[in-house]
């Protein structure tokens, strides 16, 4: 029977950033190649907040795999980049666009569904002239082994299918980096969790109140104390008629603090300055999630097993650069490079050895450097201790601390746009929650208005996006109800909350011969697929069946 | 499976099966073999094997580039292709002898210059009901037809056919009010359940207008249609739906009326084609429009794309109805509308050997608990959470209290962690759940106690008559969509309702304030 499975060159797991510039890359070396996606539709599976970077230092860019990429489906250029440090109702602005601009050839803010459903429109073109194809609806189950070799995919919807190679581009999250043996979902500290909402705001108020042509696009980043002492941001991009109003947290921060995700996004969304930007105007359209790797600690320094080439958040590669985040653009080049890496194999009649070439490039091209910078090592080692966080947030709160802030003034901007600072900063509340609380007490001003609107509530959230359950086939199951092994997912599911019924996770009471326990329950019906429950709880955890689940239309 | 089709797949091993696929050369034989396959061992690579054999069979007659993601299941074109109305004009030439027979087509018994009009539409039902993708086609037929006879300046019918037991009489209003101008049905208690043989038989015979196939045994010449509410011999166009049932009874009709089928159909529309396989035109190097060709749209995986299937008759073989079966959910359950139309009832005999499969059992899957026709339903939520065991046995209590009750939850509950007491843990199911994912319920009166009102909770219940909520929070979503509100522990407020009913005085009134 095995030997009627098809073959193809090579098989793309996942069509977002990093599966179509693998495809692409294939395809234009004519590689057959086929991407399967477990989407209705690409993009319909994912979310990011939404600046795309094209680096001048990298070997490859969206418009260079995908001509016209700008103008058919981004938002808009990003021309201007502000941080606010934000204490209580005191802000104080950075403009740091010289950080944003450094190394940067340009920049777009995107809504994932618009984008990467027209990059698979190309990848399907390009990759039908080689006798592939791209196919959504087809979610790719594991990874096929013959001799303990891994030799193709799996899939729930169609035979297994053989390949010479395996690209898996499918994300945070990646089921075959983990079958793979290259990545686990076990420590909360290794990824970011991201939320975001997309207001619909008409095309000229956008204009208006941030003042930009139609050529111009402006990002807006938050720290301070806004978050409940959670170690994050927010973010605020705009697109053509919306805006993308979202947080990303260090998970592990997350569940320390017990924080409610869509409550800091709350947060966010009526702060002063939102206020006036969406006053009259706050439509939220769509609620969505996704953990975010942090390349700093998981970006895996050789993301190949035998056929199987990782590329993108499936390997980790996702950066945080102090408050900027770049995960899209390294999948971008990941992808092109593990494309180029077979390709060359192939001519050389060694395809076993692609994985190493992979791994080569990812060096020589200085992509690892980015992603795991040396620097950081150092400062984490000293600085992600809590004597020492406590002890310069006692230094920063202190008068003296005070006073240096002041002293700093407005010389602190130049020191937040240091592209090397930012790269290494030490993941302690210190960079994120004390510093820019305290530049904001000291430096701030007063911003006051109040918000004409309410935030959006988590029932109203879930009830406007669109499903497909498979109904009686839940993705994700409970291993451990147990409030000790899962209660943390109560608090940290996007779509769930303590004193919520209508989320994924939910906490009970039982009672059995008169003692009392907490329990946890899960129906993965709401499940927006972020991830976050794989790493907090102890679950069996898939992503859905093809074509099941969430479905974003923005994302 | 069928009569001609010799080829059961359920009796070979994929290899085997391989093998005897060779020796098939018709279309309608391996459709059929494929429904067989489908309703009995379904596997992946037997099916397979048998759609490869389709496509095979596809190319060796279609020299149409490879490309061009169409492809006929039928081979043949029309002996008058330059005659677009030869339907009206030809009606003598009508030929019901045996000739066409061949050697490898032993079950041909095709026309020749046959009169083809109409859509028809077959309507499963289930428990006394149209199934939505009935309705779906309903909508979809009247949708393609009102384009075709306007295009075509024709006066062509929506048919919808009905086949069941008494109850399939109270449908035919429906029928029509979903888009049909005829409701033909044939019902006997003894049709009460799908049976593939006295089914098949009976939509044959509808569709053939009462008239006899030829019998190739012994020579008989078939006779004409003797139906008097139509005038021609088969339909143009049939529709079936791609349900367990619909697949089985619509792979044997199309093999029955001598034609093929397109099956699990998502798209459909009605355009000219042109053509240039010989085998359709009969003239190698020439294209020829085929009208009115029903364009069947089918998700094809290894495609990468959708197949459009057509059904084109070959010059001296033809090949209607046009047809296919059509996958739920494809089309939008169309409003009904206050239409008129014509109801015939089909007085077909109906043979007792027809009935030699005897139903002597029948399960549900999913073993089903019906909410749905009950006077009363008392659905609980997880404002049951304080003692879980306690509530159920509450809402029990009440559905007792009433003559005609249900028990339903909130999936909320469905999907607690309660570790409720073994006595009413059966109850905790999913069968019970109400809403989006669960049943839709509209009783004479809906008890929602401890339930939120999710939308998603809603779209169950909404249609209730009378909606009476407990809860704790008068903030409440249910308190929108509620006729009363009771704010309320349900811990009290269930057991003094029980009380008042079984006392025979429905006391909500009094203790109600009327949203
Ligand atoms: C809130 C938020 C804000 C962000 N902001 C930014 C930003 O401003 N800039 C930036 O560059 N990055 C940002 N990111 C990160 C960025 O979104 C990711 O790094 C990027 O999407 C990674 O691309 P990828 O191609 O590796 O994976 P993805 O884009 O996640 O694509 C994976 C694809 O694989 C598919 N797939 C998954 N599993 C399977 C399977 N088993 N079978 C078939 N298909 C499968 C998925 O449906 C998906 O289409 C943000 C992320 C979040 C959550
Ligand atoms: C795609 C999708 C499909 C879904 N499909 C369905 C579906 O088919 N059916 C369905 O039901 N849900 C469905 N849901 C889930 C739905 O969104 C809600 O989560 C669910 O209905 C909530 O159940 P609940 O009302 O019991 O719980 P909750 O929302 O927790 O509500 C409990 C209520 O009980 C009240 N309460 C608490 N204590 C008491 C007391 N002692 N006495 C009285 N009242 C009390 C509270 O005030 C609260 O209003 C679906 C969700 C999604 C995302
Ligand atoms: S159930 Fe898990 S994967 Fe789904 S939204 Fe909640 S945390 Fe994310």
């Amino acid at each position: 029977m095995t030997d009627d499975y098809e073959h193809y060159e090579a098989v793309v797991v996942g069509a977002g950033p990093g599966g179509a510039a693998a495809a692409a890359t294939l395809a234009r070396n004519d590689v057959e190649t086929l991407v399967l996606e477990r989407g209705v539709e690409a993009g319909s599976k994912n979310v990011s907040g939404g600046l795309v970077y094209a680096e001048e230092s990298a070997p490859y860019t969206l418009s260079d795999l995908f001509p016209g990429f700008r103008e058919a489906a981004a938002e808009r250029p990003v021309t201007d980049y502000y941080l606010h440090n934000v204490a209580g109702d005191r802000v104080k602005t950075f403009d740091i666009t010289d950080l944003h601009d450094h190394d940067t050839e340009w920049s777009e803010a995107v809504l994932r569904r618009t984008m990467d459903s027209w990059l698979a429109e190309r990848v399907h073109e390009l990759t039908r002239e080689t006798g592939g194809g791209l196919l959504t609806d087809v979610r790719v189950e594991g990874l096929l082994r013959e001799g303990g070799e891994i030799t193709g995919v799996t899939c729930e919807e169609l035979d297994p299918i053989r390949a010479d190679l395996v690209v898996a581009a499918d994300g945070v999250n990646s089921e075959l980096a983990r079958d793979a043996g290259l990545m686990d979902w076990e420590e909360p500290e290794e990824w970011f969790q991201g939320v975001k909402a997309v207001v619909d705001v008409p095309e000229d108020v956008i204009a208006e109140r941030f003042g930009i042509g139609d050529d111009e696009g402006e990002a807006h980043l938050f720290s301070g104390d806004l978050f409940e002492g959670v170690r994050g941001g927010g973010f605020v991009y705009t697109n053509r008629d919306s805006l993308s109003i979202g947080t990303v947290f260090h998970l592990d921060s997350l569940v320390a603090e017990d924080a409610e995700p869509h409550e800091l996004l709350d947060e966010l969304l009526t702060h002063p300055l939102l206020a006036e930007w969406l006053d009259g105007h706050y439509d939220e359209v769509e609620y969505s999630a996704k953990l975010v790797p942090d390349s700093k600690k998981v970006a895996h320094p050789a993301p190949h097993r035998g056929r199987l080439l990782a590329v993108g958040d499936a390997a980790g590669q996702m950066q945080a650069q102090g408050p900027i985040i770049k995960g899209m653009n390294h999948a971008v080049t990941a992808g092109a490079l593990a494309g180029e890496a077979f390709a060359e194999a192939k001519l050389r009649n060694d395809p076993a050895s692609a994985g190493d070439l992979y791994e080569r490039k990812l060096r020589e091209e200085g992509v690892m450097a980015k992603l795991r910078p040396q620097g950081y090592r150092l400062t984490s080692a000293l600085g992600e201790r809590e004597s020492v966080t406590d002890l310069a947030d006692a230094v920063l709160t202190s008068g003296v601390g005070r006073r240096a802030i002041r002293l700093l003034g407005d010389r602190l901007e130049g020191l937040y746009s240091s592209p090397i600072l930012s790269q290494i900063v030490p993941d302690t509340r210190t960079p994120y929650v004390t510093m820019p609380t305290v530049i904001a007490e000291e430096l701030g001003e007063r911003v006051d208005a109040d918000p004409d609107y309410e935030p959006k509530s988590l029932l109203d959230r879930i009830g406007d996006l669109t499903y497909d359950t498979d109904v009686g086939d839940p993705h994700i199951e409970l291993r451990d109800t147990s409030a000790a092994a899962s209660g943390a997912a109560v608090a940290a599911c996007p779509v769930s909350a303590r004193d919520f019924g209508g989320g994924c996770y939910r906490e009970e009471t039982r009672k059995t011969n008169g003692h009392e326990e907490t329990v946890v329950s899960l129906d993965t019906q709401p499940c927006v697929e972020c991830g976050t429950c794989a790493v907090v709880a102890d679950t069996e955890w898939e992503h859905p069946r093809g074509g099941k689940g969430v479905e974003f239309r923005q994302g | 499976m069928t009569d001609d089709a010799s080829l059961d797949p359920g009796d070979h091993t994929v290899d085997e099966l391989r093998e005897a696929l060779t020796d098939v050369e018709s279309p309608a034989e391996l459709d059929a073999a494929l429904a067989a396959e489908r309703e009995g061992k379904d596997r992946k690579t037997a099916r397979e094997a048998i759609e490869k054999r389709i496509d095979e069979l596809a190319a060796e007659a279609d020299d149409e580039p490879a490309d061009t993601a169409s492809r006929e299941d039928e081979e043949g074109a029309p002996e008058a292709t330059d005659d677009p109305d030869r339907d009206e004009d030809a009606p003598d030439e009508r030929d019901y002898a045996t000739e066409n027979q061949t050697k490898d087509k032993k079950h041909v018994r095709a026309l020749k210059g046959g009169q083809y009009r109409d859509m028809w539409v077959y309507c499963e039902t289930q428990g006394g009901e149209l199934r939505d993708v009935s309705k779906e086609m309903l909508g979809k037929a009247r949708e393609l037809m009102d384009a075709y006879n306007a295009d075509y300046d024709a006066d062509e019918r929506v048919v919808g056919v009905l086949v069941g037991d008494g109850s399939v009489t109270d449908l035919t209003d429906d029928v029509i009010a979903y888009g049909a101008d005829v409701a033909i049905y044939r019902e006997d208690d003894r049709l009460e359940r799908f049976r593939h043989k006295p089914y098949a038989e009976i939509v044959a015979d509808m569709a053939r207008g009462g008239a006899e196939p030829p019998n190739w045994a012994t020579g008989d010449p078939g006779t004409a249609p003797g139906a008097d509410w139509r005038e021609y011999d088969k339909p143009r166009y049939f529709l079936f739906p791609a349900t367990n049932n619909g697949r089985d009874l619509s792979a044997q009709v199309q093999a029955e009326l001598d034609s093929g089928l397109a099956s699990d159909c998502s798209g459909l529309f009605i355009e000219e084609e042109l053509i240039s396989n010989p085998v359709k035109t009969g003239e190698p190097g020439e294209k020829v429009e085929f009208e009115r060709v029903l364009h069947m749209k089918r998700p094809d995986f290894s495609g990468f794309e959708y197949s459009t299937i057509l059904c084109l008759d070959n010059p001296g073989r033809e090949f209607h109805p046009q047809g296919c079966s059509v996958i739920p959910g494809s089309f939008d359950v169309p409003d009904p509308d206050d239409r008129e139309g014509e109801v015939i009832e089909h007085a077909v005999g109906l043979r007792e050997e027809w009935f030699r499969v005897e139903v002597t059992e029948f399960d549900r899957l999913d073993s089903g608990v019906d909410l749905t026709g009950h006077d009363v339903v008392v659905a609980l939520g997880r404002g049951i959470g304080d003692d879980p065991t306690e509530g159920i046995e509450l809402g029990l209590d009440l559905v007792d209290a009433f003559d005609d009750a249900a028990l339903g939850l909130s999936r909320g509950v469905v999907t607690a962690s309660y570790g409720v007491d073994g006595h009413v843990e059966e109850y905790v199911a999913e069968e019970r759940q109400i809403g989006e994912t669960g049943q839709a319920v509209e009783p004479d009166l809906y008890v929602a106690a401890g339930i939120s009102g999710a939308v998603q909770h809603k779209v169950g219940m909404d249609d209730s008559d009378t909606i009476v909520a407990i809860n704790t929070d008068p903030d409440a979503r249910i308190r929108d969509f509620s006729d009363y509100f009771i704010e309320g522990d349900l811990f009290e407020v269930l057991p003094r309702l029980t009380e008042s009913i079984e006392a025979g005085e429905l006391t909500i009134q009094a203790e109600a304030d009327d949203d």
